[in-house]
């Protein structure tokens, strides 16, 4: 926040993200953890209320402004509440008094939903660690250090950090991706978003990742990618390049404390028109794709890139409610609709030895697009993977191809889904 | 713990079918073992038909708030200027109408066939309206009824017909055809009539020429065409 004022500009992932957002294209993704014990609402909105005391440029309500969109501080408190909707879904982050992320209990399950316009999987996730802490103080007295917040960590904690290492001699990158395979999906209703969680040892996946000489994000790419190739040679007669969207986590690169968007997507891609690639063609493309691209000097042009296009005149000088219409079409023209679908890596969720033990699980959800319909995150926390694809239509190629595939390499895979306590009803009004 | 025979993955529950091929796993856990099950994620509700529904209602209201002030206030100009109702009959009618119109298109009355037969009625009161207004009824009679009872009868078959189909897919495109070169020939059929140029023969012979070729185009569609064509259009048109 800039001094006294109450209010910041949104960094420029958010800034599309709050053009772009629509009933079914919430930008919302999910944080989740599992405690051990049924969570008690009370002892978690008091948590609520402590953790944004720590993190006070959470306290803000989207608002319009005449070209941008911004954050404004409020009084007003944010308020848990018990899950009734699908994941990632029903929440108008624009309506006046409402917040641009939820709380949700549900059993032993506190999740947090957030909008990508406000932060990204890194920042939600401290957010949620925070929330979390606080609430095993509350309810389990697990100690807490008394942190003193100085005006200088808030600062760094909201600082754009795009614009930190934003460097304007700097080429941006040139990239064409063309027209890439699509998933021949069609949308469900609205409202309802469909999530597959796949649960592995991490153990055996890093031991079968090993075996390839590559990291498990590497190895887990390779195999979307190669799921991918399949379904087009079943579906499709022309054959398309396959885009995979990898966002990459920049505070590894440039340190950073921030707790808003900074983060910039490659694309590692396989052409299907070059033939038929083998499992090991597909990983030593992507394994080079990535030690290619993952440099400080090459991210820095993809940071140059992200920057420069909210920089245009045009763009600054058009009203925003025009933004808001054109917006949406601009993004799945040229930003997502250039990907077959995404796959991001929250990378591995650590906690302090004292929480641990009440905390059973973390999963996070990707959010729903409609550009690329199936899109998947992936997370790990003690000894498991999770692996959830999030889904805006009821097939689920995608998903069955690639766990499939995990499984013939030997892997143990256990599946949940959302749909099951919904299916149960259908089940028993299909026997009646 | 049970597995799918096809996929191989692991799922917490037996005797339903696969959350990822629907392939049915069978009832493996001895029913003992069952263990209380603890509820993943909660029943949920999908508030967006509802929340469509409230919008809906709130534009209907104002729609309706707007009509009742335009016909009041039409309605009293023009008996203040003339001392009697002239030309404000003509323009409340029709605002009515169109008022009619929209309570039949929001979602008021859920019953197809009643939508449809409401709005020719709508139509008809309309139209009957406007031609007594002048005096005489001029032009309801010949034209004007036999067309919109035409079209509402030709749209209440149509429907009638698509809903019965056991093969929806193109037959709903030859269909639609069909239905539109009848209503067409119909209404040609009338203004002839009225310009007293009727050719039975004639009309019937052109009305045949038309339908032949849709009909043909249907026997090729189900009968000749590739599969291959057939799937790509069926994905195109999302038949």
């Amino acid at each position: 926040m800039r001094g006294d004022k109450s209010w910041y500009q949104l960094d420029n992932a958010g800034k599309l993200y709050s053009s772009i957002i629509s009933s079914r294209a919430t930008t919302l993704f999910r944080l989740s953890a599992t405690l051990t014990s049924p969570i008690y609402p009370d002892l978690l909105q008091e948590a609520l209320e402590l953790t944004l005391q720590r993190f006070p440029f959470f306290k803000v309500q989207l608002k319009q402004g005449f070209f941008w969109y911004y954050f404004e501080g409020t009084d007003q408190m944010p308020q848990v509440e018990k899950e009734r909707y699908y994941p990632c879904m029903s929440l108008s982050i624009k309506k006046r008094g409402s917040f641009p992320y939820r709380v949700y209990y549900y059993n032993n399950r506190i999740a947090l939903e957030l909008s990508h316009s406000m932060t990204d999987g890194t920042g939600g996730l401290k957010f949620l660690g925070e929330l979390v802490k606080q609430y095993l103080h509350l309810k389990e007295g697990i100690p807490i250090e008394q942190e003193e917040i100085s005006d200088e960590q808030l600062e760094a904690e909201t600082e754009n950090g795009f614009r930190r290492y934003y460097d304007k001699s700097i080429p941006a990158p040139k990239t064409k991706l063309g027209n890439s395979f699509k998933l021949p999906l069609e949308l469900d209703k609205k409202g309802y978003y469909h999530i597959v969680t796949g649960i592995i040892p991490v153990e055996a996946l890093k031991k079968k990742a090993k075996e390839y000489d590559v990291s498990i994000t590497i190895f887990l790419t390779a195999i979307y990618i190669q799921s991918l190739l399949t379904i087009q040679e079943r579906t499709s007669r022309r054959k398309r390049p396959v885009v995979i969207n990898v966002p990459v986590n920049m505070r590894s690169y440039f340190p950073s404390d921030t707790m808003r968007n900074f983060f910039v997507s490659i694309t590692p891609s396989i052409d299907a028109r070059l033939g038929k690639y083998e499992f090991e063609e597909i990983i030593q493309e992507v394994k080079i794709e990535f030690s290619r691209l993952l440099t400080p000097k090459k991210l820095k042009q993809y940071i140059k890139q992200s920057v420069i296009s909210e920089k245009s005149l045009m763009l600054r000088l058009m009203p925003s409610p025009i933004k808001d219409m054109v917006a949406p079409s601009i993004y799945s023209f040229f930003g997502e609709g250039q990907y077959t679908s995404g796959l991001s890596n929250l990378g591995i969720v650590r906690v302090p030895s004292e929480m641990e033990k009440y905390i059973e699980r973390v999963e996070c959800y990707p959010p729903p697009s409609i550009g690329n319909k199936v899109k998947a995150i992936l997370t790990s926390y003690k000894e498991h993977m999770y692996i959830s694809f999030g889904n805006l239509s009821k097939d689920r190629m995608l998903e069955r191809e690639f766990f499939r595939s995990i499984r013939e390499l030997g892997i143990q895979v256990t599946i949940e889904t959302n749909d099951e306590e919904n299916e149960d009803g259908l089940l028993s009004e299909m026997r009646n | 713990m049970a597995y799918c025979p096809k996929c191989g993955i692991r799922v917490e529950r037996d005797n339903r079918p696969c959350p990822l091929c629907s392939f049915p796993i069978p009832k493996v856990n001895e029913d003992g073992e069952e263990v209380v099950r603890v509820r993943k994620f909660p029943k949920t509700t999908n508030p967006y038909p509802s929340y469509m529904r409230r919008v809906l209602n709130r534009i209907f209201i104002f729609i309706t708030l707007l009509v009742f002030v335009a016909v009041s206030l039409m309605a009293y100009i023009d008996y203040e200027l003339n001392e009697m109702f002239t030309w404000s009959r003509y323009s409340n009618l029709s605002v009515l109408a169109g008022w009619g119109f929209i309570f039949f298109t929001f979602g008021y009355v859920k019953n197809y066939y009643k939508v449809l037969i409401g709005i020719g009625l709508d139509m008809l009161i309309l139209l009957f309206g406007l031609d007594l207004f002048n005096g005489s009824l001029d032009w309801f009679i010949p034209l004007a009824f036999p067309i919109v009872t035409g079209t509402t009868v030709v749209a209440i078959l149509y429907w009638s017909v698509v809903r019965a189909l056991s093969v929806r897919g193109f037959n709903v495109i030859g269909f639609f055809f069909i239905a539109a070169v009848i209503l067409i020939m119909w209404i040609n059929f009338f203004i002839q009539n009225y310009q007293n140029k009727t050719d039975p023969l004639n009309w019937l012979i052109v009305t045949v020429l038309q339908l032949l070729p849709v009909l043909l185009i249907m026997l090729y569609v189900k009968y000749g065409m590739p599969e291959r064509i057939k799937q790509k259009i069926a994905r195109k048109f999302h038949l």
